[in-house]
C-alpha cells in the first residue's frame, strides 16, 4: 500500500468535492459565528450559557451532508462511468478505500474539529472578557466538538456500509438514513416494550449508558445527560463508528465493477434491513396500544421499499412473495416479543450489582393501591436512606426482600398472546397493589432542597398488603437502612389498607404529601394526588 | 504484452431482481503483443466491452488470467499503470474542465506529460478552462483521448470512443491517436462496429460473439483465410453439396443462372486446388473485405438471420 498514492488520490476526491466542501464550511462556520455570538451575548448580560439553538442546527445540516458525500465519494460503487474510471487507475482496493476516508476527513472531520474549537474559543473568551472566569462555558467544550464528531461519523458508518453493500445511487443514500433512523430508535422502544413494559423496571440506565453507545441518542439525549458521562459516550460512540467504517473495507474490497447498476448486492444486508424496518414500525405502533394499523403501516413501507428497490415489472407473484416474507418478519416480531415477555424482560433487573454507593443513594418505596369503582391509582410512600457504609452486597440483599414475597409472575404464551391482543391491558388492573421501588441519588443543597436522579426503578406486583408489610417489616430491620418520611406508609400499612369491603365504608384517604422537590421519572406506575 | 488465457465471466441475477446468471465470456484466449493496434470487433453485446473491462481490472477475473508483462491486472497498481482505458461515456467528465483533468489525472499517473498534454490541446485548439458539459460530443471525445494519450502508458484501450463522431472527426481523434502511439510503441486496443475502421487502423482483430471467441489473428492472415468463389460452367450449376463434399468449408452459397457463389473459409491455395478439379469454366477467388467476414461469420452463427427473416 502506498500512502503517496493514498494522498494524491484523497486530494484528486477533493477537488471533485470542492462544492460540497464550501457548503460544509458555509454551514459549520456560520454556526461557530451564532455559536460565538450567543456565548460573547450571554456574557454580556451575565446569563448561563446554554449551546442550543440555531447553531446546533447549522452544525447538524453540515452533519447530514455525509450522506451526500459519502455517496459522491464512493460513486464507484453505484455508478458505472465512475467505476470505469476509478476502478481503472492505478490503485488497489485498500489505497482507494483509505484514499476516501482521507477525503472525508478533509471534506468534513478537519472542518468539523476547527469550527467547533474556534466556537468554544469564541465564547470562552467572551466571558473571560467579561471578567467571569469562564463561565459554564467551558463544560461544553469538549461535549460539543465529541457529539458532533459522533453524528457525522455515525452518519459516515452507516453510509458507507451501504454504499459498500448497494450497485445503485438511490439505495445509497436512503439505506443509510432508514438505517439511522432504525439503530436509533428501535433498541430503546424495543427495551422499553420488553422490559420496561414486561418487568416493569425502568430502562433508563440502559438508554444513556448503553443505547446510545452507537446511534444519534446522544443528540436526542443532549439535554439530559450528566456532562461528565457524555463525552465518554460520544467518544465511544466515535469509536464505535471508526470500527465500523474500517470493518466495511472488507465488503468494498469483495466489490468490482460486476455488481454495479444492482440496487442490492448482498441479500442478507438487505433482508435484514427490512426485517428490522418491520420492528421498527411495529414497537412504535405497538407502544401507543395501536397495533393493528401498525400492521398496515409496515406492510405499506415494506411493499414501498421493495417496489423502489426491485426495479422490476411488478406482477401479482411478486407482491404476494413480499407479503408472504411481511408475513414471516411479523411473525419474528411477535415471537421476540414472546420470548422478552415469557423471560420477564430477558431476565433484567436494573443492572442493580452496578449501583455504586457514594453516600447519597435513597430508597424510595412507593406503594400504589386501587380502590374498587375508580379508575386512578392512589400513591402513599416512604424512604430509607442507604448508609454509605453500605456494600453491593447489601443492597442486594434489599433486593433479595423485595422479591421474595412477590406474586409469581404468570408468564406464559398463552397469558402473553392473551394480552397481546388487548390494546387496552394493564397489569394494574389485574394485580391491584404494587410496591414501586426507586433508587435516588440525592444531591443536596441546602434548605432540604436537592437534585434527585433515579438510577433504578422498578414495580413489583404483590398478592396482599400483608405481603407489603413483610417486605417492609425486613426492610425496617436492616442496619444500614434509615427510615424517613414513612408515616403515611405506615398508617396505611397498619389499616390493612384502606379498602377491603366494597360495602362498608372506608376512611378518607390520606393522599401522600408531595415534599421532595425531584427530577424522578416514574415509570410503569400510576400515581394520582 | 497482454496475455487472455481461458477467461470466462458470469454476471450472476441480482440480489433481487429476476435476472439469471449471464455468461458474458467463455473460454476466451488471445495474445496482443507489444506495439500492436488491436480491434475487438463483434456484436452487440458479444462481450467486447466486458473483456476490455476486465483488461483493465474493472471486473475480477474468475476463471483463467489476464496478465500485462506477466503480472495479474486486478487489484495490482503496477499493472495498471500501463494501461489506460477510454470507454463509451464522457458524462462522468461533466463537471471537468480539461485542466481540471489534467490534474486529476496527474495524481494518478505519474509518468504523466504535461509537454504531450500541452502539445494536444494546442494542436486541437480545445478550451482548458471551459467545463467539459459544454463540450460538443467530438470535443469531449479529444479531451479524453488527449488525457489517455498524456498519462504515457503501454497499453491505451478505446472502448467504441470513436462511435457517433463525424467522419472528419473520426479522422482527426484517429490520426492523433495513432501519431502519437506509434512514435512511442505502445500498444492500442480499439473495439468498435465499424468494422472498417478497425481494418484501416489495425494489424490484428479479433471477433467475439456470444462471449465466444471466433477468430483472433493479424488482420492479413483472417482475410487470407476466406474466399469468395463465383463458379460459372455453360453446363451445370455447382451445387453447395458437392462443394462441401470435397472439404470445403462453405459459409455462404447462392446461384443465379449458371453462377454460383460461395464464401469458403480456407486458404486461396487450398481452394483452387480443390475447386480446380471441378473442371469448371470459369472459377475466380475474391479476397473479402474484414467487414464481409464479419458479417457472414455472425450469420452463420445465426446472428443477423431474425432481421432477415422478418
Amino acid at each position: 500500500m502506498s500512502f503517496q498514492r493514498i494522498k494524491n488520490a484523497a486530494f484528486a476526491e477533493v477537488r471533485v468535492q470542492r462544492k460540497m466542501l464550501l457548503i460544509i464550511n458555509i454551514l459549520m462556520g456560520a454556526g461557530a459565528l451564532t455559536y460565538g455570538l450567543n456565548g460573547i451575548v450571554t456574557a454580556m448580560q451575565d446569563g448561563e450559557f446554554f449551546p442550543y439553538g440555531l447553531s446546533i442546527v447549522l452544525f447538524l445540516a453540515a452533519a447530514g451532508c455525509g450522506y451526500f458525500i459519502c455517496s459522491s465519494l464512493f460513486s464507484d460503487m453505484h455508478n458505472r462511468q465512475q467505476c470505469d474510471i476509478t476502478l481503472s487507475l492505478p490503485m488497489t482496493a485498500n489505497e482507494r478505500y483509505f484514499s476516501k476516508l482521507m477525503a472525508l476527513t478533509f471534506i468534513q472531520i478537519i472542518p468539523a474539529i476547527f469550527w467547533t474549537v474556534l466556537a468554544n474559543v469564541m465564547v470562552i473568551a467572551g466571558f473571560a472578557g467579561y471578567h467571569r472566569g469562564v463561565g459554564n462555558a467551558a463544560e461544553y467544550a469538549l461535549p460539543l466538538t465529541l457529539l458532533y464528531l459522533s453524528v457525522i461519523l455515525f452518519t459516515a458508518a452507516v453510509s458507507i456500509f451501504w454504499n459498500c453493500c448497494c450497485g445503485s445511487a438511490a439505495e445509497s443514500i436512503y439505506f443509510p438514513i432508514i438505517t439511522a433512523g432504525i439503530i436509533t430508535a428501535m433498541p430503546s422502544t424495543m427495551i422499553y416494550t420488553m422490559v420496561e413494559n414486561y418487568a416493569r423496571v425502568s430502562t433508563g440506565y440502559i438508554n444513556e449508558h448503553f443505547l446510545s453507545l452507537w446511534s444519534y441518542m446522544p443528540l436526542i439525549m443532549v439535554e439530559e445527560y450528566d456532562a461528565k458521562w457524555y463525552s465518554v459516550y460520544t467518544f465511544i460512540n466515535c469509536l464505535i463508528s471508526l470500527a465500523v467504517i474500517f470493518a466495511c473495507l472488507l465488503i468494498y474490497r469483495k466489490r468490482d465493477g460486476k455488481t454495479v447498476g444492482s440496487p442490492i448486492v448482498f441479500r442478507s444486508a438487505y433482508s435484514l434491513m427490512m426485517l428490522l424496518v418491520v420492528f421498527t414500525v411495529l414497537v412504535i405502533f405497538y407502544m401507543t396500544g395501536i397495533f393493528g394499523m401498525g400492521l398496515v403501516v409496515a406492510a405499506l413501507v415494506y411493499t414501498i421499499i421493495n417496489i423502489i428497490v426491485s426495479r422490476a415489472k411488478l406482477s401479482v407473484k411478486s407482491v404476494l412473495v413480499w407479503l408472504l416474507r411481511y408475513a414471516a418478519d411479523c411473525v419474528c416480531f411477535i415471537a421476540v416479543l414472546a420470548l422478552g415477555y415469557i423471560t420477564n424482560g430477558f431476565g433484567y433487573n436494573g443492572l442493580v450489582a452496578n449501583l455504586k454507593n457514594d453516600g447519597s443513594l435513597y430508597i424510595d418505596v412507593s406503594m400504589n393501591y386501587n380502590y374498587f369503582d375508580e379508575d386512578y391509582g392512589n400513591e402513599v410512600w416512604g424512604d430509607y436512606k442507604i448508609s454509605a457504609d453500605a456494600s453491593k452486597k447489601d443492597i442486594e440483599k434489599v433486593f433479595e426482600i423485595i422479591y421474595e414475597a412477590k406474586r409469581p409472575d404468570k408468564k406464559s404464551i398463552s397469558d402473553f398472546l392473551k394480552n397481546f391482543g388487548n390494546v387496552y391491558y394493564d397489569p394494574f388492573d389485574e394485580y391491584g397493589d404494587t410496591l414501586e421501588i426507586y433508587i435516588n441519588s440525592r444531591k443536596y443543597e441546602g434548605d432540604d432542597m436537592y437534585y434527585s436522579d433515579t438510577v433504578y426503578d422498578q414495580t413489583i406486583f404483590y398478592e396482599s398488603v400483608d405481603d407489603v408489610k413483610k417486605v417492609i417489616s425486613k426492610l425496617n430491620a436492616l442496619p444500614y437502612l434509615e427510615r424517613q418520611n414513612y408515616d403515611d406508609l405506615d398508617e396505611y400499612l397498619n389499616d390493612d389498607g384502606y379498602y377491603i369491603d366494597e360495602n362498608e365504608d372506608y376512611d378518607e384517604i390520606d393522599d401522600s404529601e408531595d415534599t421532595a422537590d425531584t427530577e424522578d421519572t416514574i415509570t410503569g406506575s400510576e400515581t394520582a394526588e | 504484452m497482454i496475455e487472455i488465457k481461458n477467461v470466462s465471466l458470469t454476471f450472476k441475477g441480482g440480489a433481487l431482481d429476476k435476472k439469471k446468471d449471464f455468461t458474458a465470456l467463455d473460454d476466451v484466449s488471445i495474445t496482443v503483443p507489444e506495439g500492436c493496434i488491436y480491434g475487438f470487433l463483434g456484436s452487440n453485446g458479444a462481450g467486447k466491452s466486458t473483456l476490455m473491462r476486465m483488461i483493465c481490472g474493472i471486473y475480477k477475473t474468475e476463471q483463467g488470467s489476464i496478465t500485462i508483462d506477466g503480472e495479474e491486472v486486478y487489484d495490482n497498481p503496477e499493472a495498471k499503470k500501463k494501461i489506460f482505458f477510454v470507454n463509451d461515456e464522457t458524462v462522468q467528465y461533466a463537471d471537468f474542465t480539461l485542466e481540471g483533468l489534467r490534474k486529476y489525472y496527474r495524481s494518478y499517473y505519474p509518468d504523466f506529460s504535461d509537454e504531450v498534454y500541452e502539445r494536444l490541446t494546442a494542436k486541437l485548439g480545445l478550451p482548458t478552462n471551459k467545463r467539459m458539459a459544454e463540450f460538443s460530443k467530438g470535443m469531449k471525445r479529444q479531451a479524453v483521448v488527449i488525457i489517455g494519450l498524456s498519462c504515457m502508458t503501454k497499453c491505451l484501450m478505446l472502448d467504441e470512443a470513436f462511435d457517433g463522431l463525424d467522419p472528419a472527426m473520426r479522422k482527426v481523434v484517429k490520426e492523433m491517436i495513432v501519431d502519437e502511439m506509434l512514435d512511442r510503441g505502445a500498444t492500442m486496443i480499439v473495439s468498435s462496429h465499424n468494422v472498417a475502421e478497425i481494418n484501416e487502423l489495425c494489424d490484428r482483430a479479433m471477433l467475439i460473439h456470444k462471449g465466444k471467441l471466433i477468430f483472433a489473428d493479424e488482420i492479413d492472415e483472417i482475410r487470407s483465410g476466406f474466399r469468395k468463389v463465383q463458379l460459372v460452367d455453360k453446363k451445370r450449376v455447382v451445387p453447395r453439396g458437392e462443394l462441401e463434399l470435397m472439404g470445403l468449408r462453405v459459409m455462404e452459397y447462392s446461384a443465379t443462372g449458371r453462377v454460383a457463389q460461395a464464401i469458403i473459409k480456407g486458404t486461396e491455395t487450398e481452394i483452387d486446388e480443390k475447386i480446380s478439379s471441378l473442371g469448371i469454366d470459369i472459377a475466380e477467388t475474391i479476397p473479402l473485405t474484414l467487414e464481409e467476414i464479419f458479417i457472414y461469420e455472425l450469420q452463420a452463427r445465426g446472428y443477423g438471420n431474425v432481421i432477415s427473416e422478418n
